[in-house]
């Protein structure tokens, strides 16, 4: 019986494992897939962004509600739909800017008129295929916890859930290695192509496991209301932070539409609230919230997502503005650069987790965040010139930093949850870092194209030829990043109040003051 | 004695077929059908166009670090365009968004994309490549040779419109000019799609030959709409 659980979470993890891979993958090897798709750096950056918010986004909208879906359809359906649908979306990847592009492109002659634009039709292809992908990626988390869960007497539950959630967080550590990687000597579709073999050995070992293990309905309702809601906040959100500005757009920051958005977003999270507050059966049980060190890991949680994913998107902006011959050099590099920050991170964890044990977690955190922000501000100095051997440790403090940070906020969050809930804490500590991470990324997008309007006009002489046009948006770029380093810096400082908040908590669940 | 019904079948199949071929009446000659497509493009107070480059690059700066990849954009008669071109910078894709009227030229910095006036004659000028008077209409209607019809063809684009395909060589030398270079000098194929009734031009294929150091020909596919459109072009406000 224990063989058998073993052997399933390991069939159950691969995919969680190649989902969370997908979701950085693309950092290193996006400006391959812009140059490759051409999309104008000018007016398809903003747009292009959404290949990897796209993906952030609709994987933390499917771990809201999936997990909730698998009570009332059966763990295995759904863990089985949502593998299904990102083997569909993996595929479509890979072929957006063939048959499906080509297919909204007809669509488009049969109503439009004139010959559009066709690299724009695959990069929303592309987008849309990442989106599916990402949300089947996104779902199999809380399933496959769930699922663990039900196969896992209560008390032996926190091993095996720790598990799914450090293959999550190890997938998408190393996501942008193996992207550069598979870059230097494949297409970038090849990324897309090795999910298709891995998912299909996968569903047929699953398929087999359900027909041997049978299916548990639970009584219920769907909180359908609470799943639009969520969702709708999410999307609006990031809508509104992320999208409408264009390169060379003057000194506009935000289009008119992103306020209303965010307003729309604030309102459906609102309604959300006082939803789940009614509802018999939530999607998210609000008293977890209710627990200071829940409450506080979460928020603090939020910000390092945020501040960390400035740093794994600006790295390889920065090497592919800056020292990159090649775009595939540029992935290679990058892949290779981020490792200095995600390999610590990972490590760092372990002696993180175990001082969280011995100390607190208040401590440890403490320590991660002072490292982390000392390697975001050392960050913030690089220049045309910084070299990879001077990059390496910022990167090296950072990840250290992270790498300790994150792993009390998540011990945190899951002992403060009672036995029933740590797989919906263990889901949450994922989907709080998750939505920093989309809400950095898009923010920190429009912040960026719009700070690179504002210093390039202010920087290029009027009639400048194309080297003096190179020389003076390599530097605004390079000033830029160095900003964006300094707000994540920032953001990830203001993690300071919510986690002076922690208290210790003993073996028995006792809270204590924290020294 | 009865007749089978199918005995009718054969007179039926033969006027409908004399029905289906009085229907369509046969194809002019392809000089023809390039000298009204010439006439009619030249007459035109107005179309949508746009310009797709494939294959060996063609640059537009003698150093050879940008190359031209696709224009989009709208020509209104007799002497003005707007235009977003595409380009491919080491790299990077760019935009450059340009407007012609008159003798005057403006175009936008890669970078800022602020509206920067341009000596005449200095970049590539859609208005110029589609003036009536010695612009691509002239070049097709003096250098186009060897003109043979391909039959009624339809467009991927365009399903269920038959148009008149023509094929010839045309002497590039005068594009070359108009187009700051990028296309010819030389003889080239040409293939060129046009409406049967109205005479638009729809489509234009030239294919030049791989250079020397070039691995591929070099194709420009020139694809035409909405001919009668005047939209407004005005100098871009700096």
């Amino acid at each position: 019986m224990i063989a058998r659980r073993t052997l399933l979470l390991a069939i159950i993890s691969i995919p969680i494992f190649v989902g969370a891979l997908d979701l950085t993958v693309v950092s290193a090897v996006l400006p391959h897939v812009i140059y490759d798709l051409e999309i104008p750096i000018q007016t398809g950056l903003d747009d292009a962004a959404w290949i990897v918010t796209g993906y952030l986004l609709a994987y933390s909208v499917a771990m809201t509600f999936m997990g909730r879906l698998s009570d009332l359809y059966g763990r295995f359906r759904v863990y089985l739909a949502a593998l299904a649908i990102f083997a569909a979306g993996s595929y479509l990847v890979a072929v957006a800017d063939q048959w499906p592009a080509r297919l909204l492109l007809r669509g488009y002659y049969v109503f439009g008129e004139g010959r559009p634009d066709q690299s724009l039709f695959a990069l929303r292809t592309l987008i849309g295929a990442r989106m599916i992908q990402a949300f089947g990626g996104g779902a199999m988390v809380p399933v496959g916890m769930a699922l663990i869960g039900d196969l896992y007497p209560a008390g032996h539950r926190a091993r095996p859930l720790g598990i799914i959630a450090a293959v999550d967080t190890a997938g998408w550590v190393v996501g942008h290695l193996y992207g550069g990687i598979l870059v230097r000597f494949f297409d970038w579709r090849m990324i897309f192509w090795l999910n298709l073999p891995v998912c299909l050995i996968a569903f047929i070992l699953i398929f087999a496991a359900a027909r041997v293990s049978g299916e548990a309905r639970r009584p219920g309702r769907m909180d359908a209301w609470g799943t639009l809601m969520i969702s709708g906040a999410l999307v609006a959100l990031n809508a509104g932070l992320g999208t409408g500005v264009e390169a060379g757009a003057g000194s506009q920051l935000l289009p008119p539409y992103a306020a209303p958005l965010v307003i729309a977003a604030v309102m459906l999270f609102a309604g959300f609230i006082i939803w789940e507050r009614r509802f018999t059966d939530p999607l998210m049980p609000l008293t977890l919230f209710r627990q200071r060190n829940f409450a506080a890991a979460s928020a603090a949680n939020f910000l390092t997502g945020f501040s960390l994913f400035v740093a794994i998107a600006n790295v390889p902006l920065f090497i592919n503005t800056v020292s990159a011959q090649t775009l595939e050099q540029g992935a290679w590099d990058s892949g290779w650069m981020l490792s200095a920050l995600t390999v610590p991170m990972a490590l760092a964890a372990v002696p993180g987790g175990y001082i969280a044990a011995k100390m607190g977690y208040r401590f440890p955190s403490l320590l991660g965040l002072a490292a982390a922000v000392t390697g975001l501000l050392a960050m913030t100095r690089w220049e045309i010139e910084t070299s990879y051997f001077q990059m390496t440790p910022h990167l090296l403090t950072a990840g250290i930093g992270f790498g300790i940070l994150i792993a009390p906020i998540a011990a945190a969050v899951v002992d403060s949850a009672p036995e029933s809930h740590r797989g919906t804490a263990s889901a949450l500590v994922i989907i709080f870092r998750l939505v920093g991470m989309t809400v950095g990324v898009s923010s920190l997008t429009t912040y960026g194209v719009h700070r690179m309007n504002v210093l390039s006009a202010e920087r290029l002489p009027s009639g400048a030829d194309l080297v003096e046009i190179v020389q003076v948006g390599m530097q605004v770029a390079v000033d830029v990043v160095g900003e964006t380093f300094l707000i994540a810096a920032v953001v990830c400082a203001l993690a300071l109040a919510p986690l002076l908040l922690l208290r210790r908590l003993d073996v028995s669940g006792e809270i204590h003051g924290d020294t | 004695m009865r007749r089978s019904p199918l005995g009718w079948l054969p007179a039926l199949l033969a006027v409908l077929l004399v029905a289906c071929r009085g229907g369509q009446a046969p194809a002019p000659p392809p000089e023809e059908i390039v000298n009204r497509a010439v006439e009619m493009m030249s007459g035109a107070a107005g179309f949508h166009f746009s310009i797709d480059r494939s294959g060996a690059p063609a640059f537009l700066d003698a150093n050879e670090t940008i190359s031209f990849r696709r224009a989009d954009g709208v020509y209104v008669a007799p002497d003005k365009a707007r235009a977003t071109v595409r380009v491919i910078v080491p790299g990077i894709i760019a935009e450059v968004s340009m407007v012609a009227v008159g003798d005057r030229y403006w175009e936008t910095n890669l970078l800022t994309r602020e509206w920067v006036e341009l000596p005449a004659g200095q970049a590539f000028n859609p208005a110029d490549l589609f003036s009536a008077g010695d612009g691509l209409q002239a070049a097709l209607k003096t250098g186009l040779t060897g003109l043979t019809y391909g039959g009624m063809v339809e467009l991927e684009e365009l399903p269920g419109l038959p148009l008149y395909q023509v094929s010839g060589t045309l002497d590039t030398s005068q594009l070359f000019g108009l187009t700051s270079g990028l296309i010819g000098p030389g003889a080239a194929p040409v293939q060129v799609w046009v409406h049967p009734e109205t005479f638009e031009t729809y489509r234009i294929v030239i294919t030049e030959s791989a250079g020397a150091a070039e691995l591929e020909p070099t194709v420009w596919q020139v694809d035409f709409w909405q001919f009668g459109a005047t939209e407004s072009i005005d100098p871009p406000i700096p």
